[in-house]
């Protein structure tokens, strides 16, 4: 048993009042035995005893037993200084040795050792100091500067925690990214829907693992790409998860479909085909900045203008080699044109009031239609054609059938589509902000399902034809005087179906999309489907999965041909998808008009359809007005 | 808590300040929605607003102002209204 003198002890009560909480974990060669725990201020009669396995001699004190004790004890043995100091002998005793000067820093180089372990090396050393002035003024050095170390290690363990914290922020981000809600946002007829659900999958199996992926562009693609200065290097080497990835080859896609019309005379004045490069392109940087909903959307937008591209330049050429005689469905050609752009429209508007507008696909969006376009000529042209010849060679039953639901929404869509291109954000958010326009196409399965629109007047059915008409006509006008057809319209024109878009746009000009809580919208749904199934009198489920829960049908109070109307509610489970409408029904119990009223816990304020007496004068006096 | 009080008053002022007669029927439906989540779904007021709805599905399905108001009162005194 070696000598501990008192000195040592006085160091070592106090560096444990300093570091006390920081008692390394004892040696496994040795063994304690104590009769109470540590402490600071230990009795004399505390005994000890240690059993060294390591060593031959067992230790036995009647003092106060700390760690310090042990290093005193065992200081001059290389195997312990190797194993507790992680130094030899010979350099503890160059430590016991340098100056006053030295000392501290000496010590602190010792960077791999407790502020405990140091304070112990220090304790050491004062053994065999005689100028108690200097050891004075090199403790308290040495305190502040354990101190200081302590704080620094301290703010490093802060740091950590918050990089901790920030990486489980990322994570959750990711989760949501890619979460399967994602995909809801795809056109149901989208040639990629299942390609998406395989990429989204592949990300989440991959921990949304970024990796580098090439593609092949090409030659006429490549050509297109540098005729119209897109960077397609960023499609031959990219970087990204397997979604991205999967979004990115969907744009090389889009650049192929239109690199095959490249070299037709037509294509400089083809608007469309310069709205799919530039939608393709902003899928290219939405996709980076990591907006994948609207990414998603925009594909599809993307991809709608290149396939009504195909279309327009297919029909082109029929025409041409005289292949086509009598176009069977001519108000269908136009509504295709019209309600492709519109329904992918209407998706990018969703896409932008749900996505982080403001920070992402806002600007993005904004600045492909901040830039203004041409109308094509060609296409309008052959609207107005094929509704002139509807007009005119089909009958009164046909016009009635088919009319009413497509002039509507050629007119409606092709407002939207004018609108687009023309004013740019002004639209969007006539889009988002004008239930008609954005629920139209919710409903339109309703209407066709109910064989509605049967009874609308001839004035009516003129009006909306008018209506549709000298739209369509002020943008041939419009395009062949090549002018920017805001700025025409805004300065000279005196067609008042264009002012009104006009001012509409005005209007919406500084409209910026609020953020929704999808999840208040959940919950909402959800209460909303409870309660129409406590309150349903009769419930319907249809082949595809929806539910239709019908409310006690309320007696007309008059006598006519209406007999009674309730309220529907129709739950799509697939889709998670709630709307509410009125219908009413005839005394055979057949329905005669629809009323939508709710999309997914929204109020939609939408005409009747059929539209009734009063919005059928209203509308022919707004076009007669105008 | 949405009750069929507070409703009956509201209604009072639209039918004081005669508004259309549609548009109320339209305002009852959105009442519900508006306040979906504060209808106690027993206290049979959602069916009372949804068929209230129907009257902006054509004049057959209207009151008029003297039947409103006093479908009204009866609310405020707490009486059960069966449309």
């Amino acid at each position: 048993m070696r000598y501990i003198n008192r000195r040592a002890l006085l160091g070592t009560v106090l560096s444990l009042f300093i570091f006390c909480k920081q008692v390394p974990k004892e040696p496994d060669f040795c063994t304690f035995y104590v009769t109470e725990q540590e402490e600071i201020t230990l009795p004399d009669s505390v005994t000890i005893t240690c059993k060294p396995l390591l060593y031959t001699s067992n230790m036995t004190t009647s003092r106060p037993a700390t760690t310090f004790d042990i290093v005193c004890a065992y200081i001059h043995n290389n195997n312990f200084c190797k194993w507790y100091y992680d130094m030899t002998v010979h350099e503890i005793e160059r430590l016991m040795k340098v100056s006053y000067e030295r000392i501290v820093s000496e010590i602190l180089k010792l960077d791999h050792l407790s502020s405990k372990q140091m304070t112990e090396l220090w304790c050491l050393y004062k053994r065999g100091c005689h100028k108690q002035s200097k050891v004075d003024e090199c403790q308290k050095d040495l305190l502040e500067k354990l101190q200081q170390r302590k704080e620094d290690f301290e703010r490093g363990q802060q740091r950590k925690e918050q990089l901790k914290k920030q990486i489980l922020v990322e994570q959750k981000r990711l989760q949501q990214l890619y979460h399967e809600d994602v995909l809801h946002i795809s056109d149901q007829n989208s040639l990629y829907i299942k390609d998406r659900q395989s990429a989204l999958q592949k990300t989440i199996d991959q921990q949304y693992k970024k990796y580098q992926q090439t593609r092949e562009l090409d030659e006429q693609t490549v050509g297109l790409c540098m005729a119209k200065n897109i960077d397609y290097q960023k499609l031959q080497c990219s970087n990204g998860t397997a979604m991205q990835q999967q979004l990115y080859n969907e744009v090389a896609d889009c650049y192929k479909k239109i690199a095959q019309w490249f070299c037709q005379p037509s294509f400089s004045e083809n608007i469309l085909a310069h709205q799919s490069l530039e939608f393709a392109q902003c899928v290219t940087e939405a996709t980076e900045a990591e907006a994948m909903q609207l990414a998603i959307a925009l594909s599809d937008l993307a991809h709608g203008c290149a396939d009504t591209v195909c279309s327009v330049f297919l029909g082109v050429q029929d025409t041409v080699e005289g292949v086509v005689d009598v176009i069977t469905n001519p108000i269908g050609t136009a509504k295709n044109i019209g309600c492709c752009l519109g329904k992918v429209m209407s998706f990018v508007a969703e896409a932008m009031v749900y996505a982080d507008s403001e920070n992402l696909g806002w600007s993005q969006y904004v600045q492909v239609l901040e830039q203004e376009h041409q109308y094509d000529a060609q296409y309008a042209q052959q609207a107005v054609d094929t509704i002139k010849s509807w007009v005119v060679h089909s009958s009164a039953q046909e016009k009635v059938r088919m009319g009413t639901r497509c002039v509507v929404d050629v007119v409606l869509y092709g407002n939207v589509f004018k609108l687009l291109s023309h004013t740019s954000k002004a639209c969007c958010g006539l889009i988002a902000e004008i239930p008609e326009l954005r629920f139209l196409g919710e409903f339109t399965d309703v209407y066709a399902e109910y064989g509605l629109a049967t009874n609308l007047g001839e004035v009516g059915l003129r009006s909306i034809e008018d209506l549709g008409l000298s739209v369509l006509k002020s943008e041939v006008k419009s395009t062949v005087n090549s002018k920017l057809i805001f700025k025409t319209i805004k300065t000279s024109s005196s067609d008042g179906a264009n002012k009104s878009i006009v001012f509409q746009a005005e209007k919406y000009k500084n409209y910026k999309p609020k953020k929704v809580d999808t999840s208040c919208l959940l919950e909402k749904n959800l209460n909303i489907v409870l309660d129409a199934e406590k309150d349903a009198v009769r419930i319907r489920k249809l082949s595809d999965g929806r539910i239709r829960y019908y409310e006690r049908e309320k007696a007309a109070r008059t006598p006519g041909l209406t007999r009674g109307s309730n309220y529907v509610l129709e739950y799509d489970p697939k889709r998670g998808i709630v709307r509410g409408w009125y219908e009413s029904y005839t005394h055979a119990g057949v329905v005669n008009r629809v009323h939508p009223k709710m999309f997914n816990g929204r109020e939609i304020d939408s005409l009747h359809y059929p539209h009734t007496g009063e919005e059928l004068i209203e509308m022919a006096a707004k076009v007669k007005g105008k | 808590m949405y009750t069929k009080q507070q409703f009956g008053k509201e209604l009072k002022e639209k039918v004081a300040k005669r508004e259309k007669v549609s548009a109320i029927g339209s305002w009852a439906h959105k009442t519900y929605y508006d306040h979906i989540s504060e209808i106690d779904s027993n206290s049979g007021i959602r069916k009372f607003l949804l068929e209230l709805g129907t009257m902006e599905m054509g004049p057959e399905f209207e009151y008029s102002y003297e039947e409103l108001d006093e479908i009204a009162d009866r609310l405020i005194a707490g009486e059960d209204v069966t449309l």
